[in-house]
């Protein structure tokens, strides 16, 4: 057979190994899409409270009391683990604010929010004031077009495989149970009463997996290499897309959005100065917008259960903190029609 | 475009079936493959395109009238004035603020330092077209008569914005050949995409954020610290450029077109000299042949040779990058080459008395190791933002002081990603061992179906597993 005579056959072959190849890797995709359905508490807790609190802003509702002053804290981590709505409804009570009710919005490893900001208050469930904890991204990619049609790879990769981090999840909690079965269906059940504590704590959730001191504690002595104590963080406030559509959605839906401080380590950084002056003149012109305390609060290690996020004490002593700073502004918000 | 994209799988998967349905004859497919590239180019920044159409007709009029040129001095001064176009482009897009810095440093001069944003991969499609009017001008190949033919020889989309680094003698002849549609070129193109995705996805760009963090700021951390992030910014470098070249081949061969080899297993190479040899090897034998031999090669007196190979290593370190940083790069593999030429008689002497065999496999084994490690070394300044950070981190690699295992947290990497990093990098330093070592038995492996499904599908699985989709630019596209 000559060689012209192989290639003419060339097509068909070519499309009947695609097609093997597609129903192989096929097949054991949908058998790791069983097994991710099948056990949908074999995650990391970050993921679960990411999931859990999007489905909340795609079809839930955070609030459930009527008449109240709803107050949604949005941020990362440092949120998530930082901030007690409860408490911080109590504290804003005993400040002269009554009636609020306050939901952690918080998302690991998350710095955009404005979807999920956007969808509550479409569908009505959001929040009458949101607190600020970080700065969003300064850059929103831009729109898709001829030459750039997808702009995002991530959310279509892990929307096409579901599973991804399956692996990465069933080794972690294997590890952490030691490759005990007896111990990974604890670990699992665990899981699930987390998410269930979440929801109850109205988002707050303290990140134990990533706690590896004793008594939840940082020790005394702790310092990381990139820690820089002769130094402020100044926070900056970026305009951009992201601010056009923050300050458009509360303009527009009568939302009043805070800046609050973030929180580090004592030798993290210098203490912050007391007022940003720069940060402030962003925001010059824009009622919907206020800005409280410092760029961010320090608090001793012992605060801390590792070098990024607070344990329960810390938490505690944090969303006070808020509490204190943000009533004022409660009040204006309070006494508003 | 980037290749590790989903934008990219759509336009190939479009653009494969598409160039094989118009006809064989005529030239429908070529003005396909030029519309094509110039629409990948294009997603990067659009009107940069006027650039790479600029120098396409500049060198192929250039190769006209070097041809038909009657006298040397004609041919030499066409080729000059091709050169002095691409290099023009090079100069004025990449180192007009370099130059400018360095005047402002050294006299004062107050000159306004441009910030230009570089063409992608202009270094490389320069290059690349000067191999074209000097080849012409040695008459090693004849000028090519078709313009179309020549514009896909500079814009060819698989390789255009980060190599192979081609020569008109192979890849202009395949444009006058029609490109049969061929199963065992798809599948070994295929196969060879599927690795480089793993290799850039898997590998690189998930050891990324740890070389990004340490680097960032050298000075904040220790001694093991730095040393890691350099060895994990060797295997990122090799896993990114390789990885970009293996998809590159890899979709050319599906289209029917064989592209230069660019990496054999550099870092398993027994000398400097023969990682040279093995890495980026269309850029080294491009310096080789059109700037080391022009220079004299080997041909001159030793000082002569020495002060050739310090120049082209030079030069080739200021092609990567305008900053100071990549010359002292390219000047540590120079004093490298020039230090092994050096003692290379007394290295065979010493061992030669000590009754050890020159292909003993422990001298090899510690020729690996040296040579990595030296590499190593030099790749500490190739990643410095700064020759001082650079010096920095070389000057305390070495020292333990202060170091804590719990520091290995800060690098940015949870331990379970660094876990698989190290796995993943032990996966693929296995692969290329076993491929060099042992080809006959990964051909026999290969050839059973069930081994070669599972390889396909591990590679699958793990670039989704543990890939970061984040359209993460390889590194050498902005060279």
């Amino acid at each position: 057979m000559g060689d012209r005579a192989l290639q003419s056959g060339a097509p068909r072959r070519i499309a009947r190994h695609c097609f093997l190849a597609a129903a192989v890797f096929g097949a054991v995709c949908a058998a790791l899409w069983l097994v991710n359905a099948r056990f949908p508490y074999v995650r990391s807790g970050a993921t679960l409270v990411t999931e859990m609190k999007r489905g909340l802003a795609e079809a839930g509702r955070p609030f459930a009391r009527d008449g109240s002053l709803r107050v949604m804290a949005f941020g990362s981590s440092k949120t998530l683990s930082g901030f007690i709505p409860d408490l911080f409804d109590r504290e804003a009570a005993r400040l002269g604010v009554a009636g609020v009710e306050s939901y952690n919005f918080g998302l690991p490893g998350e710095f955009a929010f404005v979807e999920e900001f956007e969808a509550m208050v479409d569908r009505g469930a959001g929040p009458d004031v949101a607190l600020l904890i970080i700065p969003w991204p300064a850059e929103e990619l831009p729109a898709p077009s001829v030459l750039r049609p997808i702009t995002h790879n991530r959310p279509i990769i892990d929307a096409v495989f579901p599973f991804r981090k399956l692996p990465r999840d069933a080794f972690i909690m294997a590890t952490e149970s030691g490759f005990s079965p007896s111990r990974f269906r604890a670990a699992y059940a665990e899981s699930e009463r987390t998410v269930k504590q979440v929801a109850l704590d109205r988002g707050y959730y303290f990140i134990a997996r990533q706690s590896h001191y004793a008594n939840d504690q940082l020790p005394a002595a702790f310092t990381a290499p990139t820690d820089t104590p002769g130094q402020i963080a100044p926070r900056v406030i970026p305009r951009g897309p992201v601010f056009d559509r923050i300050s458009k959605l509360c303009r527009e839906r009568g939302v009043r959005c805070i800046y609050v401080p973030s929180y580090f380590r004592e030798g993290q950084y210098a203490p912050a100065r007391g007022h940003n002056p720069e940060a402030a003149s962003v925001l010059a012109g824009h009622d919907e917008f206020a800005i409280v305390g410092p760029d961010y609060l320090l608090y001793p290690n012992r605060l801390f259960s590792d070098p990024i996020h607070t344990n329960r004490v810390g938490a505690e002593d944090y969303t006070r903190a808020i509490a204190a700073l943000v009533a004022p502004e409660l009040k204006k918000g309070r006494a508003a029609p | 475009m980037i290749f590790t994209t989903v934008h990219f799988i759509l336009f190939f998967a479009a653009v494969f079936p598409l160039l094989f349905m118009l006809p064989k004859r005529g030239p429908a497919r070529l003005w396909f493959l030029l519309i094509t590239s110039y629409y990948f180019y294009m997603c990067s920044v659009p009107w940069y395109i006027t650039v790479i159409i600029g120098i396409t007709l500049v060198d192929y009029a250039a190769g006209l009238l070097i041809e038909r040129a009657s006298t040397p001095a004609r041919k030499r001064a066409w080729l000059g004035l091709s050169i002095a176009t691409n290099f023009g482009v090079l100069v004025a897009f990449k180192y007009t603020g370099f130059m400018a810095e360095n005047i402002n440093a050294a006299f004062d001069a107050g000159f306004p330092v441009p910030h230009i944003v570089l063409p992608l991969g202009v270094s490389f499609h320069t290059f690349q077209a000067v191999s074209y009017t000097i080849e012409v001008c040695r008459g090693r190949v004849p000028a090519e008569r078709s313009l179309l033919r020549y514009a896909i020889y500079v814009a060819f989309f698989p390789q255009m914005v980060a190599g192979p680094i081609e020569r008109p003698h192979n890849l202009l002849p395949q444009l006058h050949a029609g490109r049969e549609l061929s199963f065992d070129r798809f599948r070994s193109g295929f196969v060879l995409v599927l690795w480089g995705a793993f290799k850039k996805l898997a590998v690189a760009d998930l050891v990324s954020p740890a070389v990004n963090t340490v680097y960032a700021a050298p000075q904040q951390f220790s001694g093991p610290l730095l040393a890691l992030a350099t060895f994990l910014f060797a295997v990122q470098i090799y896993c990114d450029f390789s990885g970009y070249t293996d998809i590159a081949i890899g979709v050319a061969r599906m289209m029917g077109f064989d592209l230069m080899t660019n990496f054999r297993q550099p870092y398993l190479a027994p000398s400097i000299g023969e990682f040279w040899r093995r890495w980026h090897i269309s850029l080294s034998t491009w310096f080789r042949d059109y700037l080391y031999i022009p220079l004299g090669g080997n041909r001159v007196g030793t000082a002569r040779r020495y002060a050739n190979i310090m120049i082209v290593f030079l030069v080739s370190g200021l092609w990567h990058g305008a900053n100071w940083t990549f010359a002292v790069w390219g000047g540590l593999h120079g004093a490298y080459m020039v230090i092994g030429s050096l003692t290379a008689g007394a290295r065979a002497r010493l061992w030669g008395s000590l009754g050890v065999r020159a292909d003993h496999p422990a001298l090899a084994l510690g020729g690996v190791l040296r040579t990595f490690a030296l590499v190593m070394l030099a790749w500490v300044f190739f990643r410095a933002a700064t020759v001082r950070d650079g010096v920095h981190i070389v000057r305390h690699m070495a020292d333990l002081r202060g170091f804590r295992v719990t520091d290995l947290f800060t690098l940015n990497l949870p331990r379970f990603e660094m876990a698989v990093a190290f796995t993943l990098i032990g996966a693929v330093a296995g692969a290329e061992f076993v491929m060099v070592r042992r080809p006959a038995a990964v051909m026999r492996a290969w050839s059973w179906r069930p081994a070669r499904w599972a390889c396909y599908t591990a590679c699958a699985l793990g670039t989704v597993f543990f890939g970061v989709f984040e359209g993460a630019e390889f590194i050498y596209f902005q060279f």
